[in-house]
C-alpha cells in the first residue's frame, strides 16, 4: 500500500514538473491577466456578446501552439499566450478567427526584450 | 444571388425575431435552446459541423395541436457581416420528422417539415431580429409565424459579465381566426455560456428561453 502511494505522489510530481517544463501558463492565468502577457493580439470585427467570445476560446484552444485565450468585448481583442517554442502565422490566426466566425482588423505582437 | 439573399436576410428582418438565437456556433460545438411559451414547448439540440452549418435534433409540443414533433434539424448561416461595432446574420433552417398524436382523439402519426429563415442585427446596446417560421403536420395542422424582436441593453457589460437585456417580440399568426397579432416582453440575462430570457406575452402567459452553448 505504502508503494503504490510513493508510486502515485512520484507519478503526481512528474507531471507537474512536466507541465511546468513544458511552458504552460501558471494554473491561475486566466481572463484578464492573459491579455497581460498575451503574446499576440488580435484585434476584430463582430465582437457583440459572450456567445462570441466563447466561440473564440474554443476554436484557439484547440491549436497546440495556443496555452490560453482571452476575448475583451470592450477593446474588442483577442489577446493570445503562445506555448514555449510555439508560432502562430497571420495567415493561420486569420484562419483560425473566420473558423469562429469573426474577421481581423489587426494583429499585434510583443516584442522581443 | 447575393442581391437575392441580402434582400430575404432585410425581408426576414423587417418582418418577423429570432425565436432561435445563433441556430449555428463555432465548428464542434454544441447548444442546447429551450422554449416555452403559451403555444408550444420546443427544445432544440445542435452540433456546428462547420462555420456554416449545424445538425441535430428538434423536440416540439404543440399544445393547440395536441401534437408532438420529433425530427432531425440542418441551420444554415446564409451570410454573416462582421463590423467593428456590430454583426449581422441570415440564417435557414429545416427540419423533417414525425408528428404524434398527444390527444385521445386516436390521429395517428403524421410526416411533419418545419422550415424557416431569421435574421438579426446587434450591437452590444441595441438588438432588432425577424423570423419567418412555417409547420406543415398534415391533420395536426398547418402553421406560419411571424415574429420581430426589439432589444436595448440598459448598460453595456464587457466579458463574463452578467449582460441584461429589455425585449419586445411582435407575434403575426396568420393562419389564426382571431388573435393574429400578438407581443410578449422579455428580459434577457446573459454570462458566459447562458442565455436565460423570462417574458410574459400580451394574455399574461409566462415565457422561457434558454440557450446553452457547450
Amino acid at each position: 500500500m505504502r508503494i503504490l502511494k510513493t508510486v502515485i505522489i512520484a507519478a503526481m510530481l512528474s507531471g507537474a514538473s512536466t507541465a511546468a517544463f513544458a511552458g504552460e501558463p501558471p494554473a491561475k492565468l486566466e481572463g484578464p491577466a492573459i491579455a497581460q502577457v498575451a503574446d499576440i493580439s488580435v484585434g476584430l470585427k463582430g465582437l457583440v456578446c459572450d456567445f462570441c467570445s466563447i466561440a473564440l476560446n474554443k476554436t484557439f484552444k484547440k491549436d497546440k501552439a495556443v496555452a490560453a485565450t482571452y476575448v475583451d468585448l470592450d477593446t474588442k481583442t483577442l489577446s493570445i499566450v503562445l506555448n514555449a517554442g510555439k508560432g502562430l502565422t497571420d495567415a493561420q490566426i486569420e484562419k483560425l478567427v473566420k473558423k469562429a466566425g469573426y474577421n481581423v482588423t489587426e494583429i499585434t505582437r510583443k516584442t522581443a526584450g | 444571388m447575393f442581391r437575392k439573399l441580402t434582400s430575404l436576410a432585410l425581408l426576414a428582418a423587417l418582418i418577423a425575431p429570432a425565436s432561435q438565437a445563433r441556430p449555428v456556433s463555432y465548428p464542434e460545438g454544441w447548444t442546447l435552446m429551450l422554449r416555452h411559451d403559451a403555444e408550444a414547448n420546443s427544445a432544440h439540440v445542435h452540433y456546428t459541423t462547420d462555420p456554416r452549418h449545424s445538425i441535430g435534433l428538434r423536440l416540439r409540443y404543440d399544445r393547440e395541436a395536441e401534437a408532438f414533433f420529433t425530427g432531425a434539424q440542418i441551420n444554415r448561416l446564409f451570410k454573416r457581416w462582421n463590423e467593428v461595432d456590430s454583426q449581422a446574420n441570415f440564417y435557414g433552417h429545416i427540419a423533417v420528422g414525425q408528428v404524434s398524436d398527444q390527444s385521445a382523439l386516436g390521429r395517428g402519426d403524421e410526416l411533419g417539415l418545419y422550415a424557416g429563415l431569421s435574421a438579426d442585427w446587434e450591437t452590444r446596446r441595441y438588438f432588432i431580429s425577424g423570423a419567418i417560421d412555417h409547420w406543415e403536420q398534415g391533420d395536426f395542422g398547418t402553421k406560419t409565424r411571424l415574429h420581430n424582436r426589439l432589444g436595448v441593453a440598459p448598460y453595456v457589460a464587457n466579458t463574463g459579465a452578467l449582460h441584461t437585456w429589455f425585449m419586445l417580440e411582435s407575434h403575426y399568426r396568420p393562419d389564426r381566426d382571431e388573435d393574429k397579432f400578438g407581443a410578449t416582453a422579455l428580459v434577457r440575462f446573459f454570462k458566459g455560456p447562458g442565455l436565460l430570457e423570462l417574458g410574459v406575452d400580451n394574455d399574461g402567459a409566462p415565457v422561457l428561453n434558454y440557450i446553452h452553448r457547450f
